[in-house]
């Protein structure tokens, strides 16, 4: 009996042994270093639940939203909005732009240091452009038509382009050490994690313990005056549940991941605020309009008719009710209305909801079930049947696809929905030659409309469009309002551009999705509304909350 | 005469058997709760009228009223309609993905425990080599490769519960092997594939079927899981498709328990009337052998 | 004890072993999408580099080299690069591992006592109340989604209570005055999943400990032992109990191997920083290596408690031949 005794305890042992090892592990990197001694004034610490962990904290590579909010605290960009949304310099204390608009000159500001104590410089600014212009990053693209970066003196930068580049202002790059990175090549660039980041930023990278938390000490020597926070940390959560969950509880201080359906119960919360703006986004039913014979797709979604059928089937104010719980708008054409004048409207031209339309624009182009399953044919027999690819994490997409498929349905046409990742989704189009014939994305707007115009150009194909659409009056306009630096002229274009992609329905704009943000106000004040009033408090182009909060 | 005899002989054995389980009350009951929700299943949708697109048909996440017993879900739907609708889907999960899993196993067992040797230890050996495979995780990557479907899915259940059946029938052959008409009929001439359905398989059998209902337990119960963790076809209202769409939706902080609750209830409650089946099963087939 | 044993079983768990590393190897080399594409997210990566990339990761090369190299490295302890943190899949898989392990060895303490209690009392106390009450709870319990059952307790203890804390393993960016108040932090977030995951699994223990308990209670030296005028209480507990501990042990150990891929559903409802999230989370990312890696670690665990649990079956276990 002993024996045995001894081999329980034993195995008890064998399992206890870890747990201590624990202990031994973890204690270290959590020891403060001012235990020993006098304890310093509590510190502010502010706290953002997220949801989706960042990918990357360099951000030559890094893709998430979540990654972009972290590293716009670590560096800088060029050029900032103010709160009405006007362009002002943040590294760049002005800039100008040569009389044929194919020159412009930016003057840095000076006394600017990196994280390690060293200058900021012209030479950082020339580094990471002319990176970005040798390879494809992400950020390339904002960068589209740039022929050339020179520098003229330690705190001038030159760029020189191709044609007039129209949306020089709004490009927002994020603007690296030079010192740290000029001996790097440009393939380890691509693949490095920065577990260190060296930047000009409002705060710097303590530690990221991943699948827990990203915790930003604030830099002391920031330019544009420091913080008054001494720490953000970003809590990663599991699910949204939870994450709302602690808000309530207090364990988080903001969000920028608020569940649409519990807007209505954390108003009800005397010491939460719920921010809803309208959001420069827009997610969008595309089809595969490839027409090249590869293409795996029906070629029967070819034809614009069927589209534009589609788009007056569909009930926009009620996947906007029920996949958005209201939280949206409805969509018409590709610049939303929320990036201001850009956005042309139809008017009386709009698809609006009315499946009757529907089914005389399908009747009239002969569309007609013959065989009486209630699926139309044309007039070979060929069925419009279309499979519809869905990418099942998001939410949303999944119940705006029920929608579309009954609204469908309702007019005559079946939709097969097959769920899956996006990484999936995005094998379909790219690399088993357009494998689906519907899909549902989303994407983000910037205040200049010409990298969203850029999507449907049939240069795109195969890159960052994903309907595979080409248009040649399209893609005329698209390079014509690029060079147009008169605006009133550029804007005529980019709304004849949207009408043209409004009546061939590439793309049905389904919504646009608003931005919903939440704070509790028991602890800080001075939260801002970028743009005043009515925009986000924490996704902002400058620097205003940051700036402005404090412990109550 | 004779005939009658083996005839009477065999329905005394039938007679006996059910006795035996209507004596059991965990197995009575287990019984009745299958029983409910094969009706639930089949004869449900027939009384009840629910359309599985009636999107936005009542406010969303609604509580019960008169027209929506149970409430509504994010999307509008009636909640005890999906209820009803998912019984079938869940049935149907469970029982053809057991059907693939306890052909597999048998299959393996009775190949392994009757040409012994070589092809005994290789068998085992891959089998255990499975059993070993994180099973969740497992099941999560072949569900994401596959694509997420519900045919897909009882396939993949199917394909990676199959280890337990495999072992336990080996173990069974093996004691079958030994008895004498077995051992007459290899003396006889008799071919491999002959002796293994004719004599091997009808005993062992009943052990398998006993096994077989805790194995649809647990597919059931993995494939609620499944959904619950996103790769489940999101637009079939099955248990554990609900049970996602609650937690996705916040269901739990706002406490919306007519969505969360029912649904898993009635997880509970099948898995249990399976689990009861089979133990009872078990406690009657063979008294020797117990399980967890 | 017997070395052939130990031998044979130490042989049959490394031939396990090659049979799981293999299985593991095919399983991602089915996966979809364009491995070097994952690993740099730029699709334009010079050609230099993308054939460095694939000669690291081996993708162009046949399967049988890819398996060797495979093999090669897995031996030098190198479990490849995350697609998605570009760090050593080994560094990611130790930094979550812990937390696992400490989660689950809570979960198993909860369960392990509780499964050994209530089954002795229902073994006891045969075809009575408290045998049917415990017999019925501890299917019941067995047939709850583990996931489920992590809902509702947060729901009812995190909602409405507000007793404890609804993330992770601790207060994120805390400093803390004293080790102490860090340990004291981290069980506060502790107790509520372990209980949820012990619950979950206790099922399975009360079944066994009772089983096996009335099996030993049928035995003739207990019977003995009543007819010689011993209690009944102490005949249960100091003379059947010890021996009905025998495959609750081996059970014990097996378990304690699986625990780390188990923990999967509870970690994700309480965003607890272990394994099993990791494992969910790359998924959704794709991130292969980390996958695999994982993949393999937790099947190691399962390999090792098996052999540990045969070896103590073995030994403990005096009906057990060794030849």
């Amino acid at each position: 009996m002993k024996k045995k005794l001894c081999l329980f305890l034993a195995l008890m042992l064998i399992i206890a042994v870890p747990l201590t090892a624990c202990g031994g592990n973890e204690q270290p990197t959590n020891q403060p270093a001012e235990q020993n001694g006098e304890q310093p004034a509590e510190k502010s610490v502010l706290k953002i639940g997220i949801k989706d962990e960042p990918d990357s904290l360099s951000p030559f590579i890094a893709t998430l939203y979540a990654s972009g909010h972290v590293t716009e605290k670590i560096y800088d960009t060029l050029i900032e909005y103010d709160n009405d949304l006007n362009p002002r310099g943040r590294l760049a204390e002005n800039w100008s732009v040569s009389e044929d608009g194919l020159e412009w000159t930016f003057n840095l500001r000076k006394e600017i240091k990196w994280f390690d104590g060293e200058d900021f410089t012209a030479d950082d600014v020339v580094w990471t452009y002319n990176t970005l212009l040798s390879a494809e990053f992400p950020q390339s693209i904002q960068l589209n038509g740039v022929t050339k970066v020179e520098k003229i003196n330690e705190y001038t930068v030159k760029l020189y382009t191709e044609i007039p580049k129209a949306d020089m202002e709004g490009h927002r790059i994020l603007i690296m050490p030079e010192h740290i990175y000029k001996d790097k090549s440009l393939d380890e660039l691509n693949t490095f994690a920065e577990e260190n980041p060296v930047g000009t930023g409002i705060f710097k990278l303590v530690e990221w313990k991943q699948g827990e938390y990203i915790r930003l000490k604030k830099n002391e020597n920031y330019f544009q005056g420091p913080s008054n926070i001494d720490e953000i940390v970003y809590v990663i959560f599991a699910n949204t549940d939870t994450l709302m969950q602690a808000l309530q509880a207090g364990e988080i201080d903001a969000t920028i991941d608020v569940a649409k359906n519990q807007v209505n119960m954390l108003e009800q919360d005397p010491n939460i605020e719920v921010v809803t703006a309208n959001g420069r986004n827009f997610t969008e039913l595309g089809f595969n309009c490839w027409e090249d014979e590869k293409s795996l797709g029906n070629p029967l979604i070819l034809d614009p008719k069927i589209r534009v059928a589609c788009d007056y089937a569909i009930d926009k104010k009620q996947i906007v009710k029920i996949a958005l719980n209201g939280f949206g708008t409805p969509g018409t054409t590709l610049i939303p209305a929320s990036v201001g004048d850009w956005h042309w409207d139809p008017d009386d031209s709009e698809h609006k909801y009315n499946p009757q339309k529907a089914k005389e624009i399908l009747e009239a182009a002969g569309y007609t079930d013959t065989d009486g399953d209630g699926i139309r044919e044309d007039s070979d027999g060929n069925k419009l049947s279309f499979r519809f690819a869905v990418i099942s994490k998001t939410d949303a997409y999944v119940k705006a696809s029920g929608i579309i498929q009954k609204n469908l349905q309702d007019i005559g046409i079946e939709v097969v929905i097959s769920t899956m990742d996006s990484g999936a989704q995005s094998d379909l189009i790219y690399e088993q030659n357009f494998d689906t014939d519907m899909y549902l994305w989303g994407w983000g707007c910037e205040l200049d409309p010409t990298l969203k115009l850029s999507v449907l150009t049939t240069d795109q194909i195969g890159k960052r469009s994903d309907c595979f659409w080409g248009n040649e009056t399209y893609d005329e306009l698209f390079e014509l309002q690029s060079t147009q630096v008169n605006r009133a002229e550029r804007l005529e274009t980019v709304h004849e551009m949207q009408k043209i992609a409004y009546e061939k329905a590439p793309y049905i704009i389904l919504y646009s999705k608003n931005s919903l943000e939440a704070y509790r106000t028991d602890k800080f004040e001075g939260w801002t509304r970028i743009p005043e009033g009515i925009g986000t408090v924490l996704d902002q182009l400058n620097h205003s909350t940051l700036l402005n909060l404090k412990v109550k | 005469m004779a005939e009658i005899t083996k005839k009477n002989v065999k329905y005394q054995n039938i007679k006996r058997s059910i006795d035996t389980f209507m004596g059991n009350k965990m197995g009575v009951l287990g019984l009745c709760i299958l029983v409910f929700f094969v009706i639930v299943a089949f004869i449900g949708p027939l009384v009840y009228d629910f359309d599985q697109q009636s999107y936005g048909k009542g406010e969303l996440m609604a509580p019960p009223t008169n027209g929506f017993p149970l409430g509504t879900d994010d999307m509008g739907r009636d909640i005890l309609g999906s209820l009803i609708y998912g019984a079938k889907i869940s049935l149907m999960i469970g029982i053809f993905a057991t059907l693939i899993s306890v052909c597999i196993g048998t299959f393996i067992g009775i190949s392994s425990g009757f040409a012994g040797g070589k092809t005994d230890i290789i068998l085992m050996r891959f089998t255990d080599g499975f059993m070993v495979l994180p099973k969740l995780p497992l099941i999560m990557i072949l569900a994401a490769l596959l694509g997420s479907n519900i045919r897909n899915i009882i396939i993949v259940l199917g394909f990676t519960s199959w280890t337990g059946t495999a072992r336990l029938v080996r173990s069974q052959t093996l004691s079958v092997k030994e008895r004498q008409f077995v051992e007459r009929a290899i003396s006889s001439g008799a071919g491999k594939g002959y002796i293994m359905f004719k004599h091997i398989l009808p005993n062992v059998f009943p052990l398998v079927f006993s096994n077989t209902i805790l194995v649809t337990a647990n597919a059931i119960l993995t494939e609620t899981t499944l959904s619950f963790l996103g790769l489940g076809d999101p637009l079939t209202p099955s248990w554990g498709q609900i049970l996602r769409g609650a937690f996705v939706s916040g269901a739990v902080s706002l406490g919306a328990w007519w969505f969360f609750i029912p649904a898993g209830l009635c997880v509970i409650l099948l898995v249990l009337g399976f689990t009861f089946l089979g133990y009872s099963f078990d406690e009657i087939l063979n008294p020797k052998l117990r399980r967890r | 004890m017997n070395i052939n044993y130990l031998l044979k079983k130490l042989f049959h768990s490394f031939i396990t072993l090659i049979i799981v590393i293999t299985i593991n190897f095919f399983l991602f080399r089915v996966m979809p999408g364009d491995p070097t594409a994952m690993v740099a997210k730029s699709a334009n990566l010079s050609p230099e580099y993308a054939e460095k990339l694939n000669e690291m990761y081996g993708f162009d090369r046949s399967l049988p080299v890819q398996y060797a190299m495979y093999i090669k490295s897995l031996v030098t302890g190198d479990f490849g690069m995350s697609f998605k943190f570009r760090k050593p899949v080994i560094n990611i898989i130790g930094e979550r591992i812990m937390a696992t392990i400490l989660l689950a060895i809570c979960a198993q303490t909860v369960a392990i006592l509780f499964g050994i209690v209530v089954g002795t009392l229902a073994a006891a106390h045969r075809g009575r109340k408290i045998d049917v009450g415990a017999l019925g709870f501890a299917l019941f319990i067995y047939a709850i989604p583990a996931f489920w059952l992590g809902i509702v307790l947060v729901s009812f203890f995190s909602v409405k209570l507000g007793v404890f804390p609804v993330n992770g393993m601790v207060d994120a960016g805390r400093d803390y005055a004293t080790t102490w108040a860090y340990i004291k932090d981290v069980l506060h977030h502790l107790l509520l999943p372990s209980i949820s995951m012990g619950l979950a699994i206790c099922g399975g223990y009360t079944m066994i400990m009772r089983s096996s308990l009335l099996d030993v209670l049928t035995e003739d030296y207990i019977t003995t032992a009543r007819a010689k005028g011993y209690k009944r209480k102490d005949v249960v507990i100091k003379h059947a109990l010890p021996n009905a501990m025998l495959p609750m042990v081996t059970v014990i150990a097996i378990n304690i191997g699986f625990m780390i891929g188990g923990a999967l559903q509870t970690e994700t409802v309480f965003s607890w920083p272990g394994v099993g999230r990791l494992v969910y989370d790359s998924l959704e990312a794709r991130d292969y290596p980390v996958l695999q890696g994982a993949f393999l670690i937790i099947s190691f665990c399962v390999i090792i408690a098996n052999f540990i649990a045969d070896i103590l079956y073995g030994y403990l276990d005096p009906r057990i031949k060794y030849e």
